[in-house]
């Protein structure tokens, strides 16, 4: 699954991951996870407790991690660790939670270790959560060691909003009803990540909680 | 006899603050719009013309504690906003909203199945795609924006074309403009004046312009020009005095 290559010139090889979770079995069902690669590991402390750890150990190789976590008045916790140990790798992690439920707690641990010889490396962490009920609480830390004065790029970003009752109030205005208009919000909310994962995993189940937990 | 017109009420609406408290905006309106006639309004900054238009459009944070909307005879008052939208009402809005991860072309289409599942008219695809690029073309606008995210990063002018471009596909009875006029080129402004009579005469559609300049409305001939300040209309004219208006201000309107 993993190609490696030394030589600088040939594009970069690129392995992505998915993560999915929730409370919901069936949702967390389809992480794509190649298990027979030393270059990656994965902690499954509950179905809604996850951590996955990346070691770019070969030159040249370039990580995508799309993740997305949902808490329906229960808790998510995702820890993505990232270590940049060889030259030349780029990764980028796309995490984005949902939260429902004045007791929904979700927390989202970023961590990307650039070794002092990780010349070259180019990072990306974005974190996005959308809290659709008051009193739901968001946790998001990006951690982000640098050892290297060489590196091509290094962001991270998070944001934690609330549902924007003038989005709903701009479609509704237009004759869409509530129930639909929440669906598409919330939906195009999920999209970015969701429009990633290959078909015939666990995203119609995922769709299917969104739909039951997240809109009603 | 039932009649077609927009009926609005001794209309009382507050607004309900980040603290949930209520601060009263709108003061006893009183306003009634036949089919295919022409009304402009024209006040102060914060005198509740924008409150007046989302109270009417049935946005959630304004509260309307007395008095009535009605369209054709049906009562909106307590009517949610994609009721009173399907009813025939259309509020071209100040600030429109913007929203990721849904495209320009979808939401049309879903707004439009609304509107059609109302009628029973079924929503022929093909057909309906032909209407959108007409009507993007009519607006002169890039139909490249119909697979970007809903107002998503457009400048003001570019959203204001959308407003008039969702009018004119969701075929209201009764449009509302809250100052499309504010920040346009003279070609968009000349466009999007155009486009509106067009739909208005075509359609003997009701129009309320709500308005600072007298430009729009030497584009669009008000038939009644209301002055509107402290939460009411007080008094109202024909179009010369709109010019009047512009002319004296609006401190003879004002009490304190
Ligand atoms: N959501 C809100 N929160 C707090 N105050 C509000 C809100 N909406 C309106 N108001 C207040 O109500 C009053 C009327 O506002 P409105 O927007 O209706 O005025 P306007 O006549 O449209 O003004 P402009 O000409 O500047 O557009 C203002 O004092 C405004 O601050
Ligand atoms: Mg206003």
């Amino acid at each position: 699954m993993c190609v490696r290559t030394t030589i600088e010139s040939t594009p970069k090889s690129d392995r992505d991951y998915y993560i999915l979770i929730s409370d919901k079995k069936t949702a967390f069902a389809d992480i794509i996870l190649d298990s027979n690669n030393d270059d990656i590991k994965y902690e499954i402390y509950d179905t809604n407790n996850f951590k996955i750890l990346i070691n770019l150990n070969t030159p040249n190789v370039n990580v995508n991690v799309y993740a997305l976590y949902l808490a329906s008045n229960s808790s998510a916790k995702l820890h993505t660790i990232v270590n940049h140990n060889a030259p030349d790798c780029t990764s980028f992690v796309h995490a984005k939670g949902a939260l429902t439920g004045s007791k929904a707690r979700t927390s989202w641990i970023g961590d990307v270790h650039i070794s002092p010889n990780a010349s070259g490396t180019s990072t990306n962490e974005k974190n996005e959560n959308l809290v659709l009920t008051p009193g739901a609480k968001a946790v998001s830390v990006p951690n982000l060691e640098i050892l290297t004065g060489e590196i091509l790029g290094a962001r991270h970003s998070s944001s934690i909003t609330n549902f924007d009752d003038e989005q709903l109030f701009y479609l509704t205005s237009r004759g869409i009803s509530e129930t639909a208009a929440k669906s598409m919000i919330v939906g195009g909310f999920f999209d970015s990540i969701i429009s990633k994962f290959p078909a015939g995993t666990a995203i119609e189940n995922v769709r299917k909680t969104i739909e039951n937990e997240f809109i009603k | 006899m039932v009649s077609n017109n927009l009926e609005i009420n001794n209309l009382h609406a507050s607004v309900i603050l980040d603290d949930e408290t209520e601060k009263g905006i709108l003061n006893g309106v009183d306003l009634t719009i036949k089919p295919g006639e022409i009304h402009a309004i024209m006040g102060p900054n914060g005198s509740g013309k924008s409150t007046l238009a989302y109270s009417l459009a049935g946005h959630p944070k304004y509260n309307i504690t007395s008095g009535s909307i009605s369209l054709a005879g049906t009562d909106l008052t307590n009517e949610t906003p994609d009721v009173r939208s399907r009813a025939g009402l259309f509020l071209s809005m100040q600030s429109p909203a913007e929203v990721d991860g849904i495209s320009m072309i979808n939401f049309l289409r879903t707004a439009r199945q609304a509107h059609n599942n109302e009628t029973g008219e079924k929503l022929v695809l093909t057909s309906f795609m032909k209407e959108v690029g007409q009507a993007y073309s009519d607006l002169e606008i890039d139909d490249s924006f119909k697979s970007r995210s809903v107002n998503v990063g457009f400048s003001g002018g570019e959203k204001k074309r959308h407003e008039i471009l969702q009018m004119k596909l969701l075929k209201p009875k009764f449009i509302i403009l809250d100052e499309v006029d504010s920040g346009l080129d003279v070609d968009a402004l000349r466009i999007i004046s155009r486009e509106v009579l067009s739909y208005a005469k075509e359609n003997n559609a009701g129009l309320l312009i709500i308005t600072h300049y007298n430009r729009i409305l030497e584009e669009i001939t008000p038939d009644f020009v209301h002055v509107f300040a402290e939460g009411k209309i007080k008094k109202s004219g024909d179009k010369e005095f709109a010019k009047e208006l512009e002319k004296t201000g609006y401190d003879n309107w004002v009490n304190n």
